[in-house]
């Protein structure tokens, strides 16, 4: 009775009531469109230049799906993408595993220790990648390796912990013990517990862990270019050298298959967290 | 030393009639101490030395407010908090060194704690896999839990899809499958409303007389431990206040803080007097019997403890112990009083229907008359 | 307390803390002796939690993260104190300060040492760079954020999709479209000829490496501001706006003092990178411009002056370290959350 007819703000949480900010700041949403208009509309013309049919990269001679055959076919390219691959492969899976062993010890550690060892492992996100990428070129000769394939794999691992960490962490501490405390009172062992409890309901986390490692370390130019010999070049190596060269119909190819790679990794992980939100 | 044998006797002799024939196969705590680091780097004695015994087939309350370790002793028999010192038996075999997932006790969680990845039936056979046990078996035994708890068609479905009230019932039933010595509940029923939770409750005992399985029952809210359990601690501090039968805790509270922990209790302040072996405590100048004399000829003032419904209006003109009428609220069930007594303390009196025969007014005098043998005197 | 001895509960015993007591422990007087127990000393160590592994399994990812992130800072820094060879890269082992004083003194043919600005004006140049894109990229990110947040929980995911795509792009690939976009004969050439203005080079100049910049970061700054934003709680703009504040107010007094933590995130996460930007300065600056990630680059390059790159690197740490320490202060001071991960 009178709760129903007090006048109730409606108002959900976490938004601001729109009467009073939109009204007084009509740019706002301007200003938000525009930005984003910004962030796509190159990439956008990028993806629809990879359809044109000319041999110039910039004089549109209608649609054609000539220039995804020659990149599929181009051995340079061909060779560049297998190398990225099974980098990435292995700096994936490589870089996951720790994440998930370091993630299910870490509260275990000292504070300090637990302190020290995430900025060590956290650093290459901070640390400039120029930085990262001459100090292990440094690093690698001095411990007697040349650059190529391994100096690849070992570096892509080191930078790709963090990446993956971040998502499986917060899953990690967003789960309630109660489950593995409950696991633990209705007898499993400590294995059984990380096996059937800890694992499967981490496993969103992992993935979207692992997916992001994928992408990160499929992307990396900068450390990459000083650690690839001539027998090792990655992908994004191999476009730079073709970028600097100039506009290129073959790159507008390479660089959407890119993009689709960073929307289906991108739209993955926010469907796993989504996901695990639900529960 | 001597400092601790001082508080384990207090506990022994509150505990004083069931103590004695602890069954030799009980669950049975001994000292247990656990301190905890708080935030601002003080200790808290979360368990301050803790004995008990609880019998087998017991539906055991453990009940206290919010920090006063009811959950620490009952996650530290479930093993997951390891004790600081201290013993905890289970019949002849001491339990406290084992891991939890070798101890013969369940537990069901505040937060239920059902894994959502698996089903519902996936989840009550959880217990019985990680002992190996035959797949016949797991199904027989799945198969029954889902029965007592009646949720025999929802075996396929995910936690999720259930209501609060069902994933209740898992979570009893997951912790039963495996058919446990002891089982432990963590205050199970405190996220149900009200009317659910009542359910329950009565769903509970049914279950503990059918299967006779000692429960150990943490929860906060005395009216559930008032009507479940066999015995209750009350806990305060990190020990207990008193252990008990419902009956022993609400009508014979031994102090300040039970008395008030466990329903509505007027408070008073009286001088003591003895005569003819009787002690009498003063209240508004009229002695009111509070008991036999303890023999020790000790005199004083002592805090007397009163339940609302204990106290009586009557017709002031014939009454000797007179007040003030000087708040009066409807309550539906009752009408709730404040009367002044002449010394100015104030005693709350609940007036049960009809409430047309007595004539009251706020203003008014009031008779005040205690029931025989309610007034009782409370450590402060 | 009172006079009334037995009918008062006995004053708490004097205990000594059991986890505390070093020696000695005090044994329990149980009167029921049929399992005294005693107080056991000290803590038990606390084992594993349910689910969780012993410290040895953090070994693996702390020894990577030993060897190939700090292994490789502290070889750079050795490296910035050795000398160079006659010819090529590498380093010799002998201890100089040469790589630090070659980026401030130059030496002349008749050994004379001079103050040699080149480099230092590398260093700004950069840092102008990158305080002149962060401040863009903030000030774009910070309407943003607040607009996503006034939309309804699935616009606002949908949304938070649409920003974090960008980020996960390959970053060739993002200035690789804005070569696109900005060439001679690119789309905005075209556009400009279509309304009737000349071409012009728009490629290959400070002002292309700049939009570059900002276009690559500007998801780095709208994410953190947008997380610090979404769990604010709104309410408190309703309170400030009962109690009378205009709405500019309540955005400069609530809003943005609540999106601190995120805003000294995206801080971070913007000038860092840009400062050692190498790719944007090479693809669309046309590498005219000497900023100092391609300088140190060129080091290992073709200029081949390993300890003069490592001397710079480690310049370009320092900063950052204190420009972190700074950012951990700063936040423990105004109890701000904030954090280097998106």
């Amino acid at each position: 009775m009178s709760v129903e007819t007090r006048p109730v703000p409606r108002l959900m949480r976490g938004s601001i009531p729109h009467s009073l900010m939109l009204n007084r700041f009509p740019g706002l949403g301007t200003i938000s469109l525009v930005a984003l208009a910004f962030l796509y509309a190159p990439m956008l013309i990028v993806v629809a230049y990879s359809f044109n049919g000319g041999n110039q990269a910039l004089i549109w001679q209608g649609f054609s799906l000539k220039w995804y055959g020659r990149v599929f076919t181009d051995a340079s390219i061909i060779s560049a993408t297998k190398v990225s691959l099974q980098v990435a492969a292995i700096a994936t899976v490589a870089s996951t595993v720790l994440a998930v062993l370091y993630v299910l010890a870490m509260d275990r550690l000292s504070r300090a220790g637990s302190a020290i060892s995430t900025a060590i492992l956290a650093a290459p996100i901070v640390v400039p990648e120029v930085v990262m990428g001459v100090a292990t070129l440094a690093f690698i000769r001095l411990i007697g390796l040349a650059p190529g394939f391994i100096p690849l794999v070992l570096a892509h691992t080191s930078f790709c912990v963090p990446f993956a960490m971040m998502n499986i962490r917060a899953r990690y501490t967003g789960l309630n013990p109660a489950y593995f405390e409950s696991a633990a009172d209705l007898g499993a062992t400590h294995w059984q517990v990380v096996r059937r409890v800890m694992l499967p309901l981490l496993m969103p986390g992992i993935i979207s862990g692992a997916l992001l490692a994928f992408v990160v370390s499929m992307d990396d130019f900068m450390i990459s270019n000083f650690l690839a010999s001539a027998g090792s070049t990655t992908l994004p190596i191999y476009i730079f050298g073709l970028i600097r060269k100039g506009v290129n119909p073959s790159v507008n190819v390479v660089a959407t298959m890119l993009l689709i790679l960073a929307v289906v990794v991108t739209a993955a992980t926010t469907v796993l967290t989504r996901r695990q939100a639900k529960r | 030393m001597g400092a601790v044998s001082v508080a384990q006797e207090t506990v022994i002799a509150t505990a004083a009639p069931t103590s004695a024939s602890a069954s030799e196969t009980g669950l049975s705590v001994a000292g247990a101490y656990k301190t905890f680091r708080s935030a601002e780097g003080g200790e808290v004695h979360a368990l301050d030395g803790v004995s008990l015994d609880i019998e087998l087939g017991e539906f055991y309350v453990l009940l206290g407010p919010s920090g006063c370790g009811k959950t620490t002793l009952l996650r530290a028999i479930a093993g997951l908090e390891p004790l600081d010192g201290g013993e905890i038996y289970l019949g002849d075999e001491r339990i406290d060194i084992l891991p939890p997932h070798k101890r013969p006790v369940n537990t069901v969680f505040q937060s239920y704690a059902l894994f959502p990845h698996l089903s519902v039936w996936e989840n009550i056979a959880f217990g019985l896999r990680m002992e190996k046990a035959p797949q016949a078996v797991i199904a027989e035994r799945v198969a029954e839990m889902l029965a007592l708890v009646q949720l025999s068609e929802v075996g396929g479905r995910r936690p999720s899809q259930l209501s609060g009230g069902q994933q209740q019932r898992v979570a009893l039933a997951r912790a039963l499958a495996k058919q446990p010595k002891v089982l432990l509940l963590d205050e199970p029923l405190s996220a149900l409303d009200l009317k659910l939770r009542r359910g329950m409750q009565s769903e509970l005992k049914r279950i503990q007389r059918e299967t006779g399985i000692t429960f150990v029952f943490v929860t906060h809210d005395q009216e559930e431990a008032l009507s479940m359990g066999d015995r209750i601690a009350v806990f305060a501090d990190g020990r207990p206040a008193q252990i008990g039968t419902p009956e022993d805790i609400y009508e014979r509270p031994v102090s300040r803080f039970v008395a008030d922990f466990i329903g509505d209790t007027n408070f008073i302040r009286a001088p003591l007097t003895v005569r003819a072996g009787t002690c009498f405590g003063g209240i508004g100048g009229v002695d009111v019997p509070v008991g036999v004399d303890p023999g020790n000829g000790q005199t004083g003032t002592a805090t007397l403890a009163i339940r609302p419904e204990n106290i009586f209006l009557t017709d002031p003109d014939q009454a000797e112990l007179r007040g003030k009428l000087v708040e009066l609220t409807y309550m539906g069930t009752d009408l709730r009083c404040s009367v002044e007594l002449p010394d100015g303390q104030r005693l709350r009196v609940r007036v049960p229907p009809p409430f047309g025969q007595t004539h009251l007014e706020p203003g008014g005098d009031v008779g005040v008359a205690i029931g025989a043998g309610q007034a009782k005197v409370v450590a402060e | 307390m009172s006079s009334s001895g037995t009918l008062e509960r006995r004053p708490p015993p004097d205990r000594t803390a059991p986890g505390k007591a070093a020696s000695g422990p005090p044994a329990l007087d149980r009167p029921g002796p049929k399992r005294a127990g005693g107080i056991r000393l000290g803590r038990r160590r606390p084992g594993a939690k349910p689910g969780q592994l012993s410290v040895g399994f953090a070994i693996p990812a702390i020894l990577v993260g030993l060897t190939f992130t700090l292994g490789p800072i502290i070889v750079i820094g050795v490296f910035s104190f050795l000398s160079q060879p006659e010819t090529g890269g590498g380093v010799v082992y002998q201890f100089s300060t040469e790589a630090y004083r070659h980026f401030l003194f130059q030496e002349d043919f008749l050994g004379n040492t001079h103050l040699d600005l080149r480099y230092l004006r590398s260093f700004g140049l950069s840092g102008l760079q990158a305080l002149v894109t962060t401040v863009v990229c903030i000030g774009l990110a910070f309407p943003i954020a607040l607009w996503m947040t006034t939309k309804t929980p699935r616009a606002q995911n949908l949304l938070v999709l649409v920003v974090t795509i960008p980020f996960w792009t390959n970053l060739l690939v993002r200035t690789y479209a804005w070569i696109l976009l900005l060439s001679d004969r690119g789309t905005a050439n075209s556009v400009l000829e279509m309304i009737g203005l000349e071409p012009r080079q728009l490629l290959y100049n400070s002002g292309a490496t700049l939009v570059g910049l900002i276009y690559t970061f500007l998801p780095f700054a709208i994410l953190p501001i947008y997380s610090s934003l979404a769990g604010f709680d709104f309410s408190l703009a309703e309170a400030a706006y009962d109690l009378g504040a205009r709405k500019l107010g309540v955005v400069r007094r609530i809003i943005w003092p609540a999106a601190g933590g995120g805003v000294m995130s995206a801080v971070a996460l913007c000038f860092v990178p840009a400062f050692g930007s190498f790719v944007q300065p090479v693809l669309l600056g046309g590498g005219k411009v000497l900023m100092v990630g391609n300088l140190i680059a060129a080091q290992y390059g073709e200029a081949r002056n390993w300890p003069f790159g490592a001397a710079l690197s480690v310049i370009i740490l320092i900063l950052t370290l204190l420009g972190a320490f700074g950012l951990l202060r700063w936040a423990k001071r105004s109890s701000q959350k904030v954090s280097l991960a998106i």
